[in-house]
């Protein structure tokens, strides 16, 4: 009866062959705790924010026989640390130049004094995020005007 | 190679049990052999210590890990004047092993990130150089090398990679110049990582980590 000695014997070394080649440990044994160097340039990516104005920023009467406004905006997102108020005035339906009147708002609104009549107002917000980090200003509100007659406080 | 014998049955038999014993010793030598190879390969793999780091006073015989810096952190979780941010970073094991990592060495807490227009970090950002970005390793101290534990373990598969979110390791600082605002950076090299070599799952990738203190 012939007989394959030699297969036999070739998948046996195979096999032991393999059950230890998958057990190539780290010299220092398993477990071993140490520390690693890392090639040169190991690091990671970060990204900032871009600063954002506020959103729907509006200006509304306080009240129809005033002569405030309340200006109030949405926050673009949380890291916001405070605003800037800007205020255009003209007699026309064009603002003029835009000037801050109100600085390191920390809420979502601010109040106006009392207005000068015959007057019509804008007004634009920005956030600040830090002292040199501040967003461009937002979308300008609609024109107020306050008027002599009634309603003194107006918009079209 | 192989053969054929024709022998008498009883002969047959007594041959068959000499061959078996004889088969498993010549296999185990050879076993042996090769693994040893293996393990020599292992241990021909010569990598130092990384300076500065809490490194054992035995020699590391492992192949460096590298990391690197292949994609940008969620929008949800950006730097910001005063605050933190995520960092994303891939792990590449290129050793026959697991190796699983559980904590990390920094650099000093004023070696900060260069800053980039673009998630490829390629074109520099004017103004927002390594020198002035204020972007550096959360918890990193004065001290090159401070050891800061992950909040889990991470294991990178033999011959893997591994992609991981540091949630909150970046840190900016408030002053940070606006020419900083909307920029990507490239964070500073770790000084070295913690980790132990040897069977372990594979931590799944993508995957979150972080250490807070």
């Amino acid at each position: 009866m012939a007989r394959r000695v030699s297969a036999r014997w070739v998948v046996l070394t195979v096999a032991l062959s393999l059950g230890l080649l998958g057990q190539v440990q780290p010299a220092e044994g398993v477990g071993t705790a140490w520390s690693v160097a890392l090639r040169a340039g190991s690091g990671g990516e970060a990204a900032s924010i871009a600063a954002s104005p506020p959103s729907g920023v509006a200006a509304a009467c306080v009240s129809s026989g005033g002569k405030t406004i309340s200006v109030s905006w949405t926050a673009p997102n949380t890291h916001v640390s405070s605003y800037t108020v800007y205020q255009a005035t003209s007699t026309t339906g064009t603002p003029g130049t835009y000037s801050s009147v109100a600085t390191g708002q920390t809420g979502l609104s601010w109040t106006t004094g009392t207005l000068t009549t015959g007057r019509n107002y804008w007004y634009e917000v920005v956030s600040a995020y830090s002292s040199s980090w501040t967003s461009a200003k937002s979308a300008a509100t609609g024109e107020t005007t306050i008027s002599s007659s009634s309603p003194q406080c107006r918009q079209p | 190679m192989s053969f054929t014998l024709r022998e008498r049955p009883q002969k047959l038999h007594k041959r068959a049990k000499f061959w078996s014993r004889r088969s498993i010793v010549v296999s185990a030598a050879i076993g042996a052999l090769l693994a040893g190879g293996g393990a020599y390969a292992a241990t021909s793999w010569v990598v130092g210590l990384g300076s500065g780091s809490n490194a054992l006073s035995q020699s590391a015989n492992v192949t460096n890990l590298t990391i690197a810096a292949v994609a940008t952190p969620s929008p949800s979780n950006l730097l910001y004047p005063g605050g933190t941010g995520d960092v994303v970073m891939t792990i590449t094991n290129p050793n026959p092993y697991p190796v699983t990592l559980t904590a990390v060495q920094l650099p000093t807490n004023t070696t900060y990130a260069a800053g980039y227009t673009t998630s490829a970090l390629t074109s520099a950002q004017s103004g927002c150089s390594s020198t002035t970005s204020d972007v550096a390793w959360n918890f990193a101290t004065g001290t090159s090398g401070s050891s800061h534990a992950l909040t889990s373990a991470l294991t990178v598969a033999a011959n893997g990679t591994l992609t991981v979110t540091m949630t909150n390791d970046a840190s900016m600082l408030a002053a940070a110049p606006a020419a900083c605002e909307a920029t990507f950076f490239s964070m500073p090299s770790l000084t070295g990582v913690t980790a132990s070599g040897g069977a372990a799952t594979p931590t799944t990738s993508p995957a979150s980590d972080s250490w807070t203190s």
